[in-house]
């Protein structure tokens, strides 16, 4: 499953499969992810692939690197 | 301008990267020199600036004293058809890139060819004999005598450079809409890492001319950088927590920036510890900023201070100054001062790239740290710092993702050439006139795409409102940085001289 994060001032945004989260703090947006995830597919192991949002980035950066890290959340 | 998401798949921005494409651009150079192997000179019509002197010129003007074709095979061509087919050749080739990246093609085009011939004019501009002539003879001519000249700076082709820069200082300072126009095409990253791509090739060479002097600038290169790197950024982190109040973000991803490699540590340590964008947005901008002022008064100050260690100095360079693009500025400049003054004194003619190749290598090899070292503190963050060991994990190819994919052509062009001229004797002088053409007039004009690009982007006025941040950043720079990385290089280099031309 992907979600894709980005961020815009002041918060992170998680999106995807029909969920549009949005915090201030990066770890409450993934668990917020995580709880909405176990309301659809609850007593499943889910593995959810994070994508980073390059738009994320102001364009003339990206000559010096792409992109963040993606991550791989457990749920 | 469209962006695209590319990162998830091995192969992923491979078409649509500037990193890559600067390896395809340089892999596509070396490969057209290597047609010499085939008696095919299809490089040998790129333009190259003469040395000439303006009363010369306006008694008698004639295109051909201002610049020539880079091999005799195209000698006979007219030299504006010259310099119209090395504009068109560019333009295909980065418009290529431009296209794959799914930039504003139009836009684009509009900006590369300003600067472009921005560029042409201010490298014709800059070897005008009382600006780049020095008094001793090369290869049987003395340009100082032939020219009668009274008086001269004698820079070599480093004046070309400072020029470059500071018509794209004067071009990114001046608020006009002109210069947020050119920014469409002013890539000084892109066009820095397909030229160091190229300066593999000239490494081949030199391996194949003295082979212990490349390895052993090799190895030190990376002591060097190694050594450096782990004393550099614990300080600034330190002091950026302890003296400065930042935040464990602000600190690591400052430290990173001004302590490894620049903007690309810093975004990339950002991303490894997912700070808000904001914080490598602010340490980005005083990186490009502080680079300047590095590339404009660490060359003449170390030639000024040691100048019978170019080596170290080019080291030191490497460690010193931020941004892939800026250090090969800041190491051309060293290069033509050093070579400019040796020659002057001595009459001896140093092989300027070998100074050059310090200052490049132990930036490699920093480069190539970046991407374990973001890894590790991605590592460290979740475990440590988000303390979530058992829910999330960083890919294992991120660490793919974060290696530069130009490196990989450096090493390509250096290694892969290299062993041509050892497996396949016979052919080697046909590579080597291919490989010399191509680290030659198209290296040194992509390094004055850069030096006018670098001025573009540059904006000072972005400085305002980042006190605290501008102070650690300069005493960490110059108290800490620049000292240490000096102290290092001096260990690992000294003694080490250029190669003769």
């Amino acid at each position: 499953m992907e979600y894709i994060l980005g961020y815009r001032h002041p918060h992170w945004i998680i999106t995807g499969n029909g969920i549009d989260i949005r915090h201030t703090e990066l770890k409450t947006a993934e668990t917020l992810l995580a709880e909405e995830i176990r309301k659809k597919f609850p007593d499943q192991k889910i593995e959810v692939y994070l994508r980073f949002d390059m738009k994320t980035i102001p364009q003339w950066f990206h000559q010096y690197q792409n992109h963040y890290f993606n991550t791989i959340l457990y749920i | 301008m469209k962006q695209e998401q590319t990162n998830k798949k091995w192969y992923s921005g491979m078409l649509n990267t500037e990193d890559w494409w600067a390896a395809w651009l340089g892999l596509f150079l070396v490969a057209l020199g290597l047609l010499f192997i085939w008696d095919i000179d299809a490089v040998g019509w790129m333009v190259k600036p003469k040395i000439w002197e303006w009363t010369d010129l306006t008694s008698d003007f004639a295109w051909s004293k201002l610049w020539k074709t880079s091999s005799d095979a195209y000698s006979h061509w007219h030299p504006l058809s010259v310099l119209a087919l090395s504009y068109f050749v560019f333009l295909l080739m980065t418009g290529t890139g431009a296209f794959f990246m799914k930039w504003n093609l139009k836009k684009f085009i509009y900006a590369f060819t300003i600067i472009f011939f921005l560029t042409f004019t201010v490298w014709i501009l800059g070897h005008e004999a009382h600006f780049a002539a020095v008094d001793a003879t090369v290869k049987g001519k003395n340009y100082f005598e032939i020219y009668h000249l009274s008086w001269g700076l004698q820079l070599g082709g480093g004046f070309a450079f400072i020029l470059a820069l500071i018509t794209g200082l004067i071009i990114g300072n001046t608020g006009t809409t002109m210069a947020e126009k050119l920014k469409e095409a002013a890539k000084p990253e892109w066009f820095i890492k397909a030229a160091i791509v190229l300066l593999g090739a000239k490494l081949a060479i030199m391996s194949m001319k003295a082979a212990g002097f490349t390895y052993e600038l090799t190895a030190a290169g990376a002591a060097a950088a190694f050594v450096a790197y782990l004393l550099f950024w614990p300080i600034v982190y330190f002091i950026g927590r302890k003296y400065f109040g930042l935040n464990r973000n602000a600190a690591a991803v400052l430290s990173s920036g001004i302590s490894i490699c620049g903007v690309s540590a810093s975004i990339a340590t950002a991303g490894a510890i997912r700070a808000k964008p904001a914080i490598p947005v602010a340490v980005s901008t005083l990186i490009i900023i502080f680079a300047m002022f590095e590339l404009i008064i660490l060359p003449p100050a170390y030639v000024g201070i040691a100048p019978n260690e170019p080596i170290v100095n080019g080291a030191a360079m490497g460690m010193t100054v931020k941004t892939d693009g800026a250090d090969a500025a800041a190491g051309a400049i060293l290069a033509e001062l050093h070579h400019a003054r040796h020659l002057k004194q001595t009459g001896e003619n140093w092989d300027k790239d070998s100074i050059l190749s310090a200052a490049i290598l132990t930036k490699i090899w920093i480069d190539i740290f970046i991407g374990i070292w973001a890894f590790v503190l991605a590592i460290v963050w979740l475990r440590k710092v988000e303390n979530r060991s058992d829910k999330k994990k960083i890919p294992k190819m991120e660490l793919w993702h974060r290696l530069p994919k130009f490196v990989l052509a450096y090493l390509v062009a250096w290694f892969g050439l290299t062993a041509l001229f050892y497996f396949a004797k016979d052919i080697a002088p046909a590579i080597k006139e291919g490989a010399h053409l191509v680290q030659g007039s198209f290296r040194k004009f992509l390094f004055m795409l850069t030096f006018l690009s670098i001025g573009i982007i540059t904006d000072f006025r972005k400085m305002r409102g980042m006190g605290k941040l501008t102070l650690l950043y300069a005493i960490a720079l110059f108290v800490i940085i620049a000292p240490v990385a000096y102290l290092v290089a001096w260990i690992f280099h000294h003694g080490m001289l250029p190669l003769a031309e």
